[in-house]
Formats: structure tokens, sequence, C-alpha cells
């Protein structure tokens, strides 16, 4: 193919990819007599946002408080899966406890198997334990990512073995090997663990939909939906500016780490 | 100096404060319907009553509602999180958490009957919202469902407010046009279990003369009745009188002549359709009904029930249900602020009322519907039943897959099914 | 002899300090999957509305109960044509989109690929609400397609509601998938390319003979994950249907959050939660045999 009909193809995808997000943005600063009929607003209005971010009427919805409970329920997993995920594949991939086949093969089980199944099960079980209407509720499933620790020892696999004798010679403890040696060396790794982890968990829907009836401790991706969905069904504009608050964080950290996820996708595998 | 002096008051404040309510605060949980004008109104309400009951404090939030308030509800109460008093309740779903145990008899506290003559609801009631022998529900607001009508259009075109379903035939032959957007009659097609309250359970009241479309027993809807509502519905379909796609707002911006609506669209219409002109009306009937016979309609109701079973907190409860109900400044305010009708029987007497209603003609005209509007009919599947009803029945009809009588058969089957289990 | 004690203290040493480091993983695992994944079985063999303490052993009725019921099938055909609609469509942009990409010196490709990636972190809440308006009767697209004479009902004719759905999801993830296939035509050797070329192999052959089954890896992992994708389907459907029209977009998630959270039949709802796990594995499983190839030239 010629050069110039590859741009020109190119650039009509990307069009085509990003027009939602334009329009979406776009939509979030029209009046909502415009949103259906025009593709640039005649005058641009922040009422959207304002309308939103007062809370609709001004009484429960509130937005600001949801967006922290977002952050609540995806930084604390973040670290979590990124800590234990280093944890575990450095001991089984560099220290290969006895058994480690076995538990690298479970792992691989876990991240086979649909989450369908749990769904019920962990659902009565935050229950008996008093977890629903609370973080914890949210969190307590998602702060171990067998994901994560298979990517990790796939990173680990690729270190070679002798740096590691060296730091032992030294006097190095394990924990010190891995902050002092593994973490500078996973960088790649631990950006795409953040990111992916990142991105699930503040996007994550069915979950606190179902643990979390409470609005104080809603994240913004329930209360976006159930605003939606609900009573204002009507308002284009304001649901606009919300998905517009919902995409904003996660595009900026995706331009944030966007060298390492290109970097690193072609030995990390797979992830919804 | 002074900076020090302020501190040191609201702290003195706050800790008196917090005193006070630890000397013997009851604070019961509260759930309202997900409706912004009834969010603002109990607001309101919530606030007045806090700050003149330090000691029986509310604490109220909007029922989460994303598929159903009912939903939400149940899954609430599965998890041990749900309220101690809760309103939007409709009498189906009262008799399920009744079935359930959930919920506390009004009758048993005292001053029941009273409360019901002082809010003139007696025969409200114990016509309708009793089970068996025990009332679990009081009866905020009844909304009789109407047809909307473009006015505009119809002068333009020289015809009256279709009555029947061979008007509404009629005026599609001679004004409908897809291509142009120009639609006759707004038929929901959403597969929402609720939506077919308002119109197959509407219609079929309709035309049976007030009729319940199913008992606790069995189904009762496969008859005339509701055969010749379904094959107006499929005739619509067919001719593409009614449009198969969604619009926002297609009525008040001239894509379809009519629609069924409830009281609650009047502010919505006059906020953002200012200029647009409609005529409320009456169901419509099939049509050899007789001229001379009311036509009833759908009443869209919801009550107050009390779910605690925690006797300090009943009481809390009963005293805001009794300080609620019985003053008539607050269904005032709630008619002023919902333009949603109380469930009084003195509505069209008393002059409070007769005064915002002449003010507010189009609600006027849903008043008057009042005396023939039928609450749902009771069972306490009602969700069960109306899920199946729309995958039977309702959505093979509208999508040409079955004949009228033939979804009419499997319907009456299948929900049968459902109501014996 | 002392350098081998040495050594197994060390060893004995590393494996206390390993099995230390793995404990919080094993204690999640017992927690977390085993103990609910038996939980959940034994539930999908009873009778119990969550609420009451009353829970009946019915054995085989739910499940039973899931096979007869004819939505079951419906469901299952529908995530069958959501993943064809799915994983030809994503298949041809995203495949198309490396090859592209591959053609054009490496400082522009970053930023088509930056660019390409941008839906892919959109979340399923934002990105429906979206998609919902956008195919309005009224929206957008109906309107500039009104202007070439068309009209497309998206998510209201039952026929064609499904695919929309694919076809959203796919906007997703074409930079996201095209970005494996990049990986994966980097990783094909060019001088087979140029001994095709010596060959005498035309642009087509070498596309199907060397592209494709050196792709082999990366397009089991894109069926695999698109065949997962489809039989979990919920917000999308959640969002912008509800399960209709004529449940052509109903799930079998969103079937079980239904009969769980909506009318508290959680036997039934678990019964359906473990067919629909045997039903996805059967198909992942399938695919697997019928495309994975081990054996085929050193890449």
């Amino acid at each position: 193919m010629k050069m110039p009909l590859i741009y020109l193809v190119l650039t009509t995808g990307l069009f085509l990819s990003i027009f939602p997000y334009l329009w979406m943005v776009l939509s979030s600063f029209k009046v909502s007599g415009e949103i259906f009929t025009r593709f640039w607003p005649s005058k641009l209005t922040l009422s959207n946002y304002a309308f939103i971010l007062q809370g609709g009427t001004g009484q429960e919805r509130n937005f600001v408080g949801s967006i922290v409970n977002s952050l609540i329920i995806t930084i604390i997993p973040t670290i979590s899966v990124v800590f234990f995920g280093m944890l575990t594949a450095y001991a089984l991939r560099r220290l290969k406890v006895r058994g480690y086949r076995y538990f690298e093969n479970i792992i691989i089980y876990q991240m086979l198997f649909p989450g369908v199944l749990f769904l019920i099960p962990l659902f009565l079980m935050m229950r008996d334990w008093g977890m629903i209407n609370n973080y914890s509720g949210m969190i307590l499933r998602y702060l171990i990512d067998p994901w994560a620790i298979f990517i990790y020892i796939q990173f680990f696999k690729t270190i070679p073995e002798s740096l590691l004798e060296a730091a032992r010679i030294d006097g190095a403890s394990e924990i010190k090997i891995i902050t002092r040696i593994m973490l500078p060396l996973s960088k790649t790794t631990t950006a795409i663990v953040i990111l992916f982890t990142f991105m699930a968990r503040w996007g994550e829907f069915l979950w606190p939909l179902i643990v979390n009836k409470n609005y104080d401790k809603m994240p913004l991706s329930v209360l976006l939906a159930l605003f939606t969905k609900g009573e204002y069904k009507t308002y284009p504009g304001v649901q606009m500016a919300g998905a517009t608050l919902l995409t904003l964080p996660i595009v900026v950290l995706f331009l944030v780490f966007r060298r390492y996820f290109e970097e690193g996708i072609s030995f990390t595998g797979l992830k919804g | 100096m002074k900076k020090t002096l302020v501190v040191l008051m609201v702290l003195v404040l706050v800790m008196a404060l917090a005193g006070v309510g630890q000397l013997a605060t009851t604070t019961i949980e509260f759930w309202t319907a997900p409706n912004p004008f009834q969010e603002a109104f109990w607001s309101e309400v919530v606030k007045e009553w806090n700050n003149t009951h330090p000691d029986q404090q509310i604490k109220w939030q909007v029922i989460p509602a994303g598929n159903s308030s009912e939903e939400v509800i149940l899954t609430a109460l599965a998890t041990g999180t749900g309220p101690d008093l809760s309103t939007n309740i409709f009498t189906g779903f009262a008799a399920q958490l009744i079935e359930n145990d959930f919920l506390v008899p009004f009758n048993q506290f005292e001053g029941f009957e009273e409360l019901l003559k002082a809010r003139s609801m007696a025969n409200i009631v114990k016509n309708g919202w009793g089970y068996n022998g025990n009332y679990y529900v009081l009866p905020l607001y009844t909304n009789p469902m109407a047809y909307w009508w473009n006015k505009d259009i119809l002068d333009e075109l020289g015809v009256d407010v279709p009555r029947t379903y061979g008007d509404v035939l009629n005026l599609g032959a001679m004004y409908n046009d897809p291509s142009k957007q120009k639609y006759t009659l707004l038929v929901r097609y959403e597969p929402a279990w609720w939506d077919r309250w308002f119109d197959f359970c509407l219609s079929y009241q309709a035309n049976s003369g007030g009729k319940p479309y199913w008992d606790g027993e069995r189904v009762l809807f496969n008859d005339e009745h509701g055969l010749k509502y379904m094959e107006f519905i499929n005739q619509l379909f067919r001719k593409k009188y009614a449009p198969l796609e969604s619009f926002q707002d297609p009525l008040q911006k001239g894509i379809v002549l009519g629609s069924i609506e409830g009281p609650w669209n009047i502010t919505y219409t006059q906020e953002v359709y200012p200029e647009f002109n409609y005529i409320i009306g009456p169901p419509l009937v099939p049509d050899d009904y007789p001229l001379d016979q009311p036509v009833h309609t759908f009443a869209d109701t919801k009550g107050m029930v009390m779910l605690t079973k925690n006797k300090q907190k009943q009481v809390v409860a009963w005293n805001f249900i009794k300080w609620y109900y019985s003053d008539v400044r607050h269904d005032v305010k709630w008619l002023e602020m919902t333009n949603m009708l109380p469930s009084r029987e003195d509505v069209l007497a008393r002059k409070e009322f007769a005064e915002y209603l002449s003010a507010n003609p189009q609600l006027a005209e849903y008043a008057k519907l009042l005396p023939y509007a039928v609450p749902p009919a009771l069972n306490s599947k009602t969700i069960e039943l109306q899920t199946k009803l729309n995958e039977v029945l309702w959505e093979p009809v509208i999508y040409g897959k079955k004949t009228p009588p033939k979804a009419l058969n499997d319907a009456e089957k299948e929900l049968n099914k459902i109501i014996k289990q | 002899m002392r350098n081998n004690l040495v050594g197994r203290k060390r060893a004995t040493q590393k494996n206390l300090v390993g099995y230390l480091f793995c404990s919080p993983f094993i204690f999640f695992t017992l927690v977390m999957w085993i103990y609910p994944f038996l939980w959940g079985i034994i539930i999908s063999f009873k009778k119990w509305n969550l609420i009451s303490p009353r829970q009946t052993w019915v054995w085989f009725n739910n499940y039973l109960g899931v096979l007869k019921d004819p939505l079951l099938w419906l469901m299952v055909r529908n995530s069958i044509y959501f993943m064809v609609v799915f994983i030809t469509l994503t298949t041809i942009t995203s495949l198309g989109l490396a090859l592209l990409i591959k053609q054009i010196p490496k400082k522009y490709a970053g930023f088509y690929i930056t660019g390409f990636l941008l839906s892919y972190v959109s979340s399923g809440v934002a990105y429906s609400m979206v998609f919902n308006l956008l195919f309005a009767g009224d929206g957008l697209v109906n309107n500039f397609l009104k202007t070439v004479g068309l009209k497309v009902d998206w998510f209201i004719n039952p026929r064609i509601a499904m695919a929309s759905i694919a076809l959203i999801v796919c906007w997703k993830f074409t930079g996201y998938y095209g970005l494996f296939f990049l990986a994966g035509l980097n990783n094909i050797n060019p001088t087979l390319y140029e001994a095709a070329v010596i060959d005498g192999a035309n642009a087509w052959q070498r596309f199907i003979k060397i592209t494709v089954p050196l792709l082999n890896a990366t397009f089991v992992m894109i069926i695999v994950f698109a065949t997962i994708t489809s039989f979990n389907l919920f917000t999308e459907p959640y969002m912008i249907t509800n399960g209709g029209p004529m449940n052509a977009t109903r799930t079998m998630m969103l079937e079980i959050y239904h009969r769980v959270f909506a009318l508290l039949q959680a036997g039934y709802g678990s019964a359906l939660a473990v067919v629909s796990a045997i039903i996805t594995f059967a198909f992942v499983w399938g695919f697997r045999k019928l495309i994975e190839r081990d054996d085929l030239y050193d890449a």
C-alpha cells in the first residue's frame, strides 16, 4: 500500500476511535437542546458540571464524595496487588519453595476460572462478616490478584540468579533483595500491574453494586449508573458530564504510563 | 484572642450537642423514592422533624434504585442493611414483604383509627391496602394515569381528542408518516416490568370497568378486554403508528401525538418545553365501549411501611408517621412540591387542595380521574409476573412474533404456573 | 561435606522464608477461592431465598430447572452471536491496525498506538452511556445516517441489538488487541518473508502462509478472551438494553443477577452460575483444540 493511503486509513480510524470521547466531552459542555442536534456547541455551559458536582437537587448525590470513594477502593487494592504479587512471585520463582510448580498451576487455574461462580458465595460471605455497605466489602476480594503474580513470575524468570547470589553473599535479606533489586528492575511490569489494576477497580461496576447500597460509600461508576438509569434519564448533558469525570482519571493515568504499556504488553499476557 | 474565644464557644457548643445526642437519641433509618421532586420534599420534611425532635432523629436517604427500588430494598433486607421505615411501596411488593415477615402492622399501634380519620383515608386504606385483616401500608399518594395529546397538531388536523382505539387508528391513517418522524401514539416497548402497569394493566382496567387483571389465585386477563387491547397494540405496531425506536421526550417534541403520562411529568414539561400545548384525557377504550360509562384508569399509588423490629425504633417511626399523616400542611406541601395527588378522600373537597388545583388546571384533570383510579391488582409475585408478562405477551406482540390470542393464551398459562408455585 | 550442609541449611531457610512470603496468597486462595467455590456448589443444590433460615436440599432440581428453561438456550445463542460478531470485527480491525502500523516509521507509530488505546481505558459504565445516546433514534449517528437515507435501530431491533453491543465492545478493544497483533508481527523473523519473496509468493500468499500461522498464539489468546467476555457480559446490556428487546441481549450474568438479587432465588442462581461456568469452559477448551498449534516454524 502507498504511504499516504496508510496514513489516511489510520487517521480515519483514529478519528472514529476517539470520536465518542470527543462527543462526550463536547456534550458535557452543551445546553440540553443542542446535544442531539449539533456537533459543535453554539455556546459552552458549565451547568452540567455544576449540576453534578452540587449533587443534582442538592441532597444525596454526592459526586465529589463518590470520586473519593472510587479512589479508596481503587488505590488500596492496587498497592496490595503489587505488593503481594511481587512477594508471592519472588517466593515461587526465585526462592523456588517446595512445590512451587503446583502453586504456579493453581495461579493459572485461578486466572482462567470464571468469576461468576464466586459472585453469590462471596456476597454471602461479605454479608456474614458484616461487610455490606462498607469499603472492606468492596475491597477485600481484590487484595490479591493471581494475574499480577503470574506476570511477576514471567518477569522474574528473566533475571539472572547470579545477581541475587551476589546480593546474598553481601548479606542482604530476602526482603531487601526484593525492595532493592527486584523492584527497580521490574519497573515496567509494576507499571503494567498498576495501570491494569487501577483501571479494573476504577471501572468496577457489578461487585460494588451488589455489596453496597449506601450513597456515602458509593463509587462513581455505580452512582453514575444508578443516576442515569433511574430518575435522571432525561438529563443527557449531565450524564455526559458524569461520564467525562469517570473517564478522565484513567485517561490521565494511561497517558502517564503509556510508555510501559507498549513495552510491557509483549510478555505480560492478556488482561480483561 | 477573639479567634480563641470563637473556637472555644464552638467547642462547647459541639460538646453540648454531642451530650444531648448521647442522652437518649433514637435514630431510625428512613428511605424514600428516587425522584427529584420527592427527594426535595422529604429533605425539607425530615429536616423539620429532626429540628423539633432532638431525641428522635431520622437518618434519611433516597433508595439507591438502579433497576427498581424493590430490588434494592430486597437485597438490603437480605443483608440486614435495610431501612426502618420506607416509602415507595406498592401493594404487591408489600405482600411479598409480608410473606417474608418483614413488615409491622400499623393497626397494632395506638391511634391507628384516629389517624385514618384525621387524614381522611379510612375508606382508601380499608378497601385495598389490607392484608389478612391487618394494615401494613399507609398510602402516600395516588396518581391516576392519563393520556396526553398534542393539542396544536390535533387542532391543525381538525380532530377531536381520540376516545377509542378506532379513533387512534383513523388518526394514524391520516397523519402517520415514519419517514418524517410523524408517529401517532407512544407505546413503551422497554422490557422493564413496571412499564406494563401503565399500558397493559391500565388498559385492562379501563376496558373491563376497573376489574383486576389477576388475583392471588390466577390470571384473569385472558378475555375480550385483554384481547381488544392487544389487537389494538398489534395494529399500532404493524402499521408503524407507534415508534419502535428511542427518542428523548417524543411527545413534547411532536414526534408522537399521544402518550400515557403521570402527573409528575407536568412540572418537567413546563420547565423544559414551556411552549408545548397538550390536552389530558382518560384512557382509550374499545370502539364498542358505551359512551355514558365512566372510564377507569390505573392508579400509581405507593405507601409507607415500617420494617424495624426494634420496639424503641417502632415508637419513633410511629410518632413520625402520626406527625406526618395527621397534619394536612404536609399533604399540601407534598402536592405543591411533587405535583402528585395525596391519597386522601378530600382532595377534591378541601379548599387547601382546591386552591392549588385551580391554579394548576392540568393536575386538576388528573384529580378528576381519582374516583375511577384503580390500584394495581394484588399479588405478592407481581414483579415475577410482570417480568414474564413482558416476555410472553408484550414483546412477542410488539415485534409481531405471535398473534394476540396466542400470546394471551401463552401468558395465561405461564403466569398461572408462577402463581401456583 | 560442609558445603553440602550449608547448602541444605540454606535450602530449608529459603523454604521457610518462601512459605512465609507465600502465606498471604495461600490464605487468600483458601478463603476467597476454595471456600466460596465449594459453598457456591452447595447452594446450587438447595432452595433458599437468602433471608429465611430455612434451606432445603432440592438436589438436582435447580439444575433441571435451568436446563429446561428455554431462556438458557436463548442466552447461550445470544452469547455465541456476540462472540461471532465480536471476534470477526475485532480481528479485522485490530489485525488491520497492526499491519498498517507495522509499515509506518516508529516515531509516528507511537502516536497512533496511544490514540487507538485511549478507547480501551474507558470504563463500561461510561462508554455504555455515551453509545446509548449516540445510537438513539434521534441521536447523532442516526442523524448522520439519515443524510444518506439510512436508519438503524441499533439497540431496539432484536435482530441486531446484540451485534450493536458487540460493535461497541469492539470499539473498546481494537487498539488493545492491535497491540498484541503488533507484538506478534514483530516477533516474526523477517528472513521468512524474504525467502518467500524469492520463492515468488505474492503478498496475499505471504500473509496466509506466514503471518497468520505465526500469529497463532495471539489468535488463541484473543479468542479465549473474547469467549470469556461474551459469557460474562453484564455492564453493557445492564446499562443499555436491560436484556431486551425480546431477550435478545439477555446474558447469563444478567439473569443470575436478576434471579439472585431481584427474586432472591439463590439456589437457582447458583445452579445457573455453575452451568454458565461449564459452558464457558467447554467453549474455551473447544476453541483451543480447534486452533491452537504448538509445532510451527521457529519464529
